[in-house]
């Protein structure tokens, strides 16, 4: 009898590992494949998130591609190679990609899983190649950023920059401003009638000549960067051209802003804030993260001016799914969780800001990444960059405008002849407009 | 009995040897086996037991520690083959990581897509054109890498090769399963097997990798086009085995005899070191699950062997090695077989050693005791053994003391006694047939007869009647002294008989002392010593007193005469040799030793002042008479 019991004994204690190594073979391991690129905090912070989502999810084993230079030509390896990953970065490259089939639209596929929401994505921060068509959601959002160094205004006894959009400087008040703040080696400002413009110290401002840097302004006056149907180049416009001017009048009627040689020769934006070459930039908001470290550094932001109604936008880059991933859900749930701000905290605590609306709404959510008074977060933050953005946001135009970037491709050698004096915006903008409108095929948006 | 010996036994051929035979000689066996342990000391039977029980353990341990060795030897071998396997198999993926690289790279080659997307790049009159592109293009990408040995990219039309010697023919290569895998597969890479080969090699097929050949444009702003063609072609690059076998044979030459050997999952070899390639199909399902490791298994003739396995992530390709435990072990064994021997040999001779000096010692005590014995046995009573040892042997030692101690004692007061006994019963005996006493009574009688005086006569031989019957009653040794004295008056009245005239006796004896128990005829002795002694020469006058009394518990005889007298230094002697006076001697050592110290006869007396012998005994009165 007790041998039977033995027997029994043995018996179940055999099966019940025998059990469990069935039930845990039966959760298969999956693997993916992601490709990156980026470097330093950016890396770190998405290795950290794929980390963390591992740890998650306990059967998907993700292996890193980080590829920090050519990765279109190494991604295309891979597509041709039958050996595309499962996720990865992606640029305006990506639209061609949908178009050929090679990649998900978001839209198809965003219920497999539930915890991004298509919904929750603020308005225009989409990729799409077409109207119904998306490769997903912004990764993360940028968006053009006025940083000042306050002990400049200080010292100069210059109003600091108003930090909310209702009390944004007309564009001469900013003007006027960048006068005060503009003093050539002799210590005169460009107020000054003996200002000399050729022995410049200090520009007041410097602002991105690309188009996230003088888009908004075109957009503040009326313009646009295709005609309100569509169908025509809209940067040739009076609007349009005249906002491109008054840019460009900075540099070369007001000497408030470096010339495209002198631009050369200044350092980054953060360092020539901080050793006071500059007193105001107008920059991707991405420059948080470069002031963020600086130390003893009394930085601020504040709202863009305007011309006549307040406009800005938000940008970034997308991830984007194979279609020849074996694993679509586990897909997706990575891409989810890496473009989830809540991975990728410290990422938003500078140098990017979050793509869905529940993080510009949610008290609790906004405490999270736009906390004032953190190194990357000045006092006046959520009023003059988060707020004045989400509450005036337009498409950006890389993802509103069909073939933006072979249109781009012929607007900004135009405009470096504006930049340097030798044609009116208008002048310059006429000149390809015919060219692009060869190639204006619409609004995705 | 002689007739039985001398007939004849006849031999029986073949001699088997039967049960009966057999069991005679184990009894034979037995009975020698006996004889010589029975034989044999114990020091030698010791030694050759703790000698023999102390080399077995001894040989087991030896087996055991030449196994252990073994095994150890054995598995740091495969550890550090092992390891070069390992170490060898990553510079392997490696080399194969690079192939699949750099097969993908030219994918995206510019020039490539270019010669490609010309419709007129197939029409033979550009061929040598394109022939030139495609083998510079080629050679950019594959030609510094050792592992290739040929590239080819096959059309329908034509292959294009990077090196001028062509390996192999792919005419029939559209129609063949490879093509039907690549194609498969997409442009994704495709290992081929030597054995996959086969069909298209001119001699010795090599192991290759290929892809389909799709091609893609990168242009300047990134975007990537896709090479809309309608004809298939195919990228085969074409392995390099010496490159390959280099490296094994790199990991073969760590351990001599063993063998390295790479093999598809399958079982196909595709390259091997070795005459021989090696047969490891029984073990592949195993080394296709783990991957990687190290096995045990059996060579082709039977012996051990062991084998280490790494497989290619990429490729699924095993390197296997294998080499033979026994070829390993041997030299091992020598050595170890020597040192075996020689540890063995002293430890042999310290048991022998040590067992001889203990066994020395145990013998040694044994001896000491034998010997304490042996003089006892010889009749030193007194003799002891040395108790000053406090070992194991202190309670025999002592046992055997006191042993000694109570037969001394006993001899002492039993058989001394007896025979003390013996000698006086024998003195009786010999005082009763005494031919002197006899002879001259005899005499006196005859004289008395001769002279007429009839019952004188008479009178002289019943009182020797009496005497005699007395005497001869041996079997009291002890008489009350009444009865004692009634003798003696007889004795007395035959000396008077005999000597007439030559002395008087008084007596003078307590009453009390009458009923005490004295030895028989212990005072014969004394009166025959003073009459013939004490009144030797002397015609008449002599004067004999006999006084008995008590003194205490003792009774105290004196006889006493005015005879001659005795030399004091004679007195000594006569009690301390039986020659001088047999009678007083003996009356002495009997009285001696029935009574034991104290006891005995006392003589004095000076030359010409008479003697005085006074005999002590005990006062004893029979237990009977003092009841009433």
């Amino acid at each position: 009898m007790s041998k039977r019991i033995v027997a029994l004994l043995v018996v179940l204690f055999v099966l019940t590992p025998a059990g469990f190594a069935l039930t845990a073979s039966a959760e298969e391991t999956v693997n993916l494949r992601f490709a990156y690129w980026g470097s330093g905090a950016e890396k770190e912070g998405v290795d950290t998130a794929i980390t963390e989502f591992e740890k998650a999810n306990p059967n998907i084993k993700v292996e890193r591609l980080h590829i920090p230079d050519d990765f279109v030509t190494k991604l295309n390896a891979m597509i041709a190679a039958n050996e595309a990953p499962d996720v990865c970065y992606s640029g305006p490259w990506k639209i061609q990609l949908g178009k050929d089939g090679l990649i998900y639209n978001y839209y198809e596929i965003a219920e497999l899983d539930p915890s991004v929401s298509a919904d929750d994505v603020a308005d225009y921060c989409w990729w799409k190649w077409s109207e119904s068509e998306s490769a997903g959601p912004y990764q993360a959002s940028v968006c053009p950023s006025l940083m000042y160094n306050a002990d400049l205004f200080i010292e100069a006894g210059v109003e600091l920059p108003p930090t909310k959009a209702e009390d944004a400087w007309t564009w001469d008040e900013f003007v006027e401003v960048a006068q005060k703040l503009t003093f050539d080696r002799s210590g005169r400002n460009a107020l000054d009638p003996d200002f000399d413009p050729e022995d410049i110290q200090q520009y007041g401002i410097q602002m991105s000549t690309g188009w996230n840097g003088w888009y908004p302004f075109v957009l503040s006056n009326g313009g646009k960067y295709l005609t309100e149907d569509g169908a025509a180049f809209g940067l040739n416009s009076p609007e349009a051209a005249e906002a491109i001017q008054k840019v460009a009048d900075l540099i070369n009627v007001y000497h408030v802003h470096p010339t495209p040689a002198a631009s050369s020769t200044l350092p980054g934006t953060a360092t020539a804030l901080q050793t006071r070459r500059v007193a105001m930039s107008i920059q991707g908001s991405w420059t948080h993260a470069d002031l963020a470290l600086t130390e003893d550094f009394n930085w601020g932001v504040g709202v863009l001016p305007i011309h006549k109604e307040y406009k800005s936008f938000f940008h970034g880059g997308s991830l984007i799914i194979f279609k020849s991933t074996k694993s679509l859900e586990s897909a997706l749930k990575l891409h989810n969780w890496i473009i989830n701000p809540a991975n990728v905290i410290e990422l938003h605590k500078g140098l990017w800001v979050p793509q869905l609306n529940s993080w510009y709404t949610d008290p609790e959510k906004i405490a999270l990444w736009a906390k004032e008074s953190t190194p990357g977060r000045p006092v006046g933050f959520q009023d003059a960059v988060m707020k004045s953005t989400f509450e005036h946001a337009e498409p950006s135009p890389e993802n509103c405008v069909v073939n933006f970037a072979e249109i781009d491709a012929l607007v900004w050698p135009a405009l470096d002849n504006v930049w340097n004096g030798s044609m009116t915006a208008q002048e310059a903008m006429d000149s390809i407009a015919d060219p692009i409108n060869a190639l204006v095929a619409g609004w995705i948006y | 009995m002689v007739d039985r010996v001398r007939r004849r036994v006849p031999l029986r051929f073949p001699l088997r040897i039967t049960r009966r035979t057999d069991r005679s000689v184990k009894r034979w066996a037995k009975q020698w086996m006996e004889r010589w342990t029975k034989r044999l000391s114990i020091r030698v039977k010791t030694l050759v037991v703790i000698l023999l029980l102390s080399l077995a353990p001894q040989c087991l341990l030896a087996r055991q520690f030449y196994l252990r060795s073994r095994e150890t030897l054995t598995e740091t071998t495969r550890q550090s083959m092992y390891q070069l396997l390992r170490v060898n198999n990553e510079r392997t993926e490696l080399d194969l990581a690079t192939l699949h690289d750099v097969s993908m790279n030219i994918l995206v080659d510019r020039e490539l897509f270019t010669v490609f997307s010309d419709p007129m790049m197939s029409d033979p009159v550009n061929r040598r054109e394109t022939e030139e592109a495609i083998h510079k293009i080629l050679l950019k990408y594959f030609g510094s890498l050792p592992s290739v040995q040929q590239v080819e990219i096959i059309t329908p039309a034509y292959s294009y090769v990077m090196n001028w010697t062509r390996l192999a023919q792919f005419g029939v290569f559209f129609q063949s399963d490879v093509f039907q895998d690549v194609w498969e597969k997409n442009g994704g890479i495709a290992w081929l097997s030597s054995k996959a080969m086969e069909p298209f090699h001119h001699r010795k097929s090599t192991f290759a990798c290929a892809r389909l050949l799709n091609l893609r444009y990168v242009d300047d702003s990134s975007i990537g086009w896709r090479l809309e063609t309608d004809q298939d072609a195919v990228l085969m690059v074409m392995l390099n085995e010496a490159y390959f076998k280099d490296r094994l044979e790199a990991t073969a030459a760590a351990v001599p005899g063993s063998v390295v050997c790479m093999v598809t999952p399958e079982g196909e070899t595709l390259v091997y070191t070795g005459g021989e390639a090696l047969d490891i199909s029984g073990y592949l399902p195993e080394m296709q699950s783990t991957g990687t490791g190290m096995l045990r298994g059996v060579a082709a003739d039977g012996s051990p062997m062991a084998l280490c396995y790494d497989q290619s992530m990429r490729t699924g390709w095993l390197t296997v090695s294998a080499f033979s435990v026994n070829a390993l072990a041997e030299d091992l064994s020598r050595g170890l077989y020597v040192n075996m021997l020689g540890i063995m040999l002293v430890m042999a001779l310290t048991t022998l050693l040590a067992t001889g000096l203990s066994i020395r010692m145990l013998t040694r005590r044994i001896r000491s005791v034998s010997q304490g014995v042996d003089a006892v046995k010889a009749g030193d009573y007194s003799a002891r053994i040395d108790e000053s040892r406090c070992d194991e042997f202190s309670a025999l030692v002592e046992n055997v003391n006191a042993m000694s101690e109570t037969l001394r004692r006993l001899i002492d007061e039993n058989y001394k006694a007896r025979i003390g006994e013996q000698e006086a019963r024998l003195t009786t005996l010999m005082m009763q047939f005494n031919p002197h006493f006899l002879y001259n009574t005899l005499n006196v009688i005859n004289w008395s007869v001769l002279a007429g005086r009839g019952k004188e006569a008479s009178r002289l031989v019943v009182t020797l009647s009496r005497m005699l019957r007395y005497t001869s009653d041996s079997t009291r040794p002890v008489t009350p002294l009444r009865e004692d004295m009634e003798w003696l008056e007889q004795y007395l009245f035959l000396m008077h008989s005999r000597f007439e005239g030559l002395f008087n006796v008084e007596w003078d004896v307590a009453p009390e002392c009458l009923d005490c128990l004295v030895p028989k005829l212990f005072l014969q002795p004394l009166l025959e010593n003073s009459i013939l002694h004490g009144f030797g020469g002397r015609s008449g006058g002599g004067e004999i007193r006999i006084r008995a009394r008590l003194d205490g518990t003792d009774l105290i005889a004196v006889v006493e005469d005015n005879g001659k007298g005795i030399p004091p230094d004679k007195a000594a002697r006569i009690l301390a040799d039986k020659r001088v006076s047999i009678g007083l001697y003996n009356t002495h050592n009997r009285i001696a030793l029935m009574y034991g110290e104290g006891y005995g006869l006392n003589i004095d007396g000076a030359p010409g002042s008479g003697c005085r012998v006074t005999a002590r005994i005990r006062a004893e009165v029979p237990a009977a008479e003092s009841a009433v």
